[in-house]
């Protein structure tokens, strides 16, 4: 062999093994498809990233994929997702956020229509496995721009075994002439929350269920923190101005906020104060729950979270001793009552249109919302995930971690049949933050619970001028599914 | 040869530009303007528009100056005094000197996020430490975090237990920089312990005690981190103070024109007393 066909073979033999070593970095590997690439997905710190973080490590051995996860703070999460958004800065692929901001988001999320017809023909039973919140929560603008990755609805939680002690209800009858069973009707009314609240709320050295008291024990007890102000009043308003609860006059965008509805929903807040806790409004989400799991409640109203720590030993005193009832209702004109519940804020997952490997952030989101993923990341202990699929809500697994599993998930699947998700117009956190603000007053006597409501509701007039009546109309009847 | 020094200084003048003058201006520029940064809509000139609903209709920036203005005077005095009265503790000969010094340094080192966080936990009414104190000493719990006074009170407490301890190293550093030669003099003369204090400690610390003073007024009105952890402005905003205003109304609502004023108000009513305060002194060391 002369010289020059062994120099062109040897040229032509690297060629080919750079080739491939280029290939392999590349993610040519049919194994680990995205070998050498990064994804980076902005999560809510704590509950919400915990089981995220357990499903990377997998996913990242599965697929070759680096992620880094980055924890945003709860009270920053819309700042610094608008910001980065806005800016169009790329460095965010996949977002983990709230249906209520995909007003002001929409712009920078990646419609996602064109992956998941792709995905029913390769995987059917995925996308088909949904609740109907994801598409009543997911689609704006008549694309799909999230994936639901959280359920959740609020419901009431009772301890059982108090309000079912002998002495507690003839006591209790004697006092309000009516039975303290929630059973019965599978809820009790606003009214007769703040009645129970009442009732049970104790001094140290008084009995409760035969027992002597030494700490006090609470009726109830209320989310106090800022964030979380607007969703439990409006878990109180949603019922009071059932059946439509609307916030706003659909035709006009005045607001509806300070109707005798709202009246008497900011009223109903204010009162339960008196038997909650001192110091229950700065409760974050972590005392909150314990204040319950650690026996010092009577009942709170909560996400789904609360049934599956409720049920670990490791951390509730209360293991057994739960009851679910949906939240309470508001009277009604003619004698029944008005049932909602609230529906929010129940997270979901999107891509950012920025993103240079949106069929990896696509395959991620797919990943993590398998049904035995997304069951085991329901079930993780640290987490805050509630159902959001078919299978969650039929799985024994799901059944058995939590006690009288059967009897929780009727009571889930009965709220998300009256469930009223939230506000989704563009400033929905801003409307929403005008609610914190005048309910935090209200519930401090600083304001009267009339002079609240009539606050947000002239806030609200403020804010919809500002950003544009006609486009808020249009953003808020296609939220309510009027057909334009 | 005489423009080798610009070129020399040009790196920095460009980041002074760049980083400060910019900014500064940029600022002022949308302060005049009504830019929602939300939504679609494209800057508007108002003139004057935003700083008339600041001053004369907007009710929670009334409150947040209030608030604030109470840290300050409140937050000064006790840090003053508390800080003053360590460093002539420290001044003296006593025994573990340098642990002392060392552990007083520690609460400064803590990121302001942090101080916060370990607040709140201190002051929770049941758990909290604090309250556990006063139930000992026979005294009521407080309800520290749930609104105004007694929230405000907390972020104070909180932010003097972090940079007290400033004051003390700057007023020890002082303290100890004092010529011995009039102390001699005015104890052979027989002058009384309050009498030097107050007729040649004070007046002979008197420019450190002015610096430290106007480095923690401008911090004080400017304070957030402590403020939006501890209690993030709440309940409603009862302890909300001006930069956490201006950072819900420019980084959650994005109304930039609008927090652009508020941040100029705000340079306004730090300018100011620090002008009074630096005059006022200035002039008597004149005299």
């Amino acid at each position: 062999m002369n010289r020059k066909k062994l120099a062109k073979k040897i040229s032509v033999g690297m060629l080919v093994l750079a080739t491939l070593a280029f290939a392999s970095t590349c993610g040519w590997s049919a194994e680990k498809p995205y070998a050498g690439k990064e994804l980076v997905v902005a999560v809510e710190a704590g509950v919400m990233a915990l089981p995220l973080r357990e499903f990377v490590s997998a996913w990242e051995d599965t697929t070759g994929a680096k992620v880094r996860v980055v924890e945003l703070s709860t009270a920053v999460v819309h700042s610094k997702l608008m910001m980065e958004l806005k800016s169009e800065s790329g460095v965010y692929d996949v977002v983990n956020c709230k249906p209520m901001w995909m007003g002001d988001f929409a712009k920078y999320l990646l419609p996602l229509d064109i992956y998941i017809e792709k995905a029913k023909t390769t995987d059917p039973d995925w996308y088909s496995g949904f609740l109907p919140i994801q598409e009543i929560s997911n689609i704006w603008g008549d694309k799909i721009l999230g994936v639901q990755t959280d359920g959740d609805v609020v419901s009431l939680y009772y301890r059982k075994d108090l309000f079912s002690y002998p002495e507690e209800r003839a006591t209790f009858q004697r006092k309000y002439g009516y039975e303290l069973d929630v059973s019965l009707t599978g809820h009790i009314t606003w009214d007769q929350y703040l009645d129970i609240a009442e009732f049970f709320t104790r001094k140290p050295g008084e009995k409760l269920a035969g027992e002597t008291l030494a700490k006090p024990f609470y009726g109830t007890a209320e989310l106090g923190e800022k964030w979380a102000l607007p969703w439990w009043f409006l878990a109180r308003y949603i019922a009071y101005s059932a059946p439509t609860s609307y916030l706003f006059d659909p035709d006009s965008m005045e607001p509806l906020i300070n109707s005798p509805a709202g009246v008497r929903a900011m009223r109903n807040f204010v009162d339960s104060i008196k038997f909650s806790p001192p110091g229950v409004l700065s409760y974050g989400y972590l005392e909150y729950t314990s204040e319950f799991l650690t026996g010092n409640l009577a009942m709170e109203l909560m996400w789904p979270d609360l049934a599956r720590w409720g049920s670990d030993p490791e951390q509730s005193k209360v293991m057994g001793k739960i009851g679910f009832a949906l939240p309470p209702a508001a009277p009604s004109a003619s004698g029944g009552v008005r049932l909602k519940s609230l529906m929010a804020p129940g997270h979901n997952t999107s891509i950012v249109a920025t993103t240079k490997n949106p069929e990896m952030a696509f395959d991620f989101i797919k990943g993590f919302t398998q049904p035995d993923v997304s069951l085991d990341t329901l079930l993780s202990p640290q987490g805050g995930y509630d159902p959001y699929r078919i299978e969650h809500i039929q799985s024994e697994r799901l059944i058995n971690t939590v006690v009288d599993g059967d009897k929780y998930l009727e009571n889930h699947m009965k709220c998300l049949r009256i469930g009223w998700p939230d506000l989704k117009i563009t400033g929905a956190e801003e409307f929403y933050d005008k609610i914190a603000v005048n309910a935090g007053r209200a519930l401090q006597g600083e304001i009267s619970p009339e002079e609240a409501v009539n606050n947000i509701a002239e806030e609200w007039k403020e804010i919809v001028k500002r950003r544009g009546l006609e486009e808020l109309r249009s953003q808020y009847r296609k939220s309510l599914g009027f057909l334009e | 040869m005489r423009q080798r020094p610009l070129l020399w200084l040009a790196p920095v003048i460009a980041v002074i530009l760049a980083f400060g003058v910019f900014p500064l201006g940029y600022s002022l520029v949308l302060s005049f303007f009504k830019w929602d940064l939300a939504g679609e809509s494209a800057p508007t000139f108002v003139g004057l528009q935003n700083f008339r609903d600041i001053l004369l209709t907007d009710h929670r920036f009334w409150a947040n100056i209030r608030n604030t203005i109470l840290i300050v005077i409140i937050g000064v005095v006790f840090q003053l005094i508390i800080g003053l009265g360590t460093a002539l503790l420290l001044v003296k000969e006593i025994k573990a000197k340098v642990l002392f010094r060392t552990v007083l340094v520690v609460p400064m080192m803590i990121a302001p996020v942090v101080v916060g966080a370990i607040w709140k936990n201190l002051f929770h009414y049941n758990a909290g430490p604090v309250n556990h104190l006063l139930s000992l000493l026979g005294l009521d719990r407080i309800d520290w975090l749930s609104g105004f006074p007694e929230g405000v009170f907390a972020i104070i407490i909180a932010d003097t237990w972090e940079w007290t301890p400033f004051i003390a190293i700057a007023l020890l550093a002082g303290l100890q920089s004092l010529p011995q030669e009039p102390f001699e003099a005015a104890q052979i003369d027989g002058a009384s312990k309050w009498q030097i204090f107050r007729f040649l400690t004070l007046p002979l610390i008197k420019p450190i005690v002015i610096i430290v003073l106007l480095l923690r007024v401008i911090d004080l009105f400017k304070i957030f981190d402590t403020v939006f952890i501890l209690t993030g402005g709440g309940p409603g905003y009862s302890t909300e103070t001006i930069s956490v205003y201006i950072y819900k109304v420019g980084l959650s609502y994005f109304r930039v024109g609008y927090s652009s004023a508020l941040s100029y108000i705000l340079l306004f009513i730090v300018t100011v007393p620090i002008i009074f305060l630096h005059r006022y002194f200035s002039s008597e060391a004149k005299l």
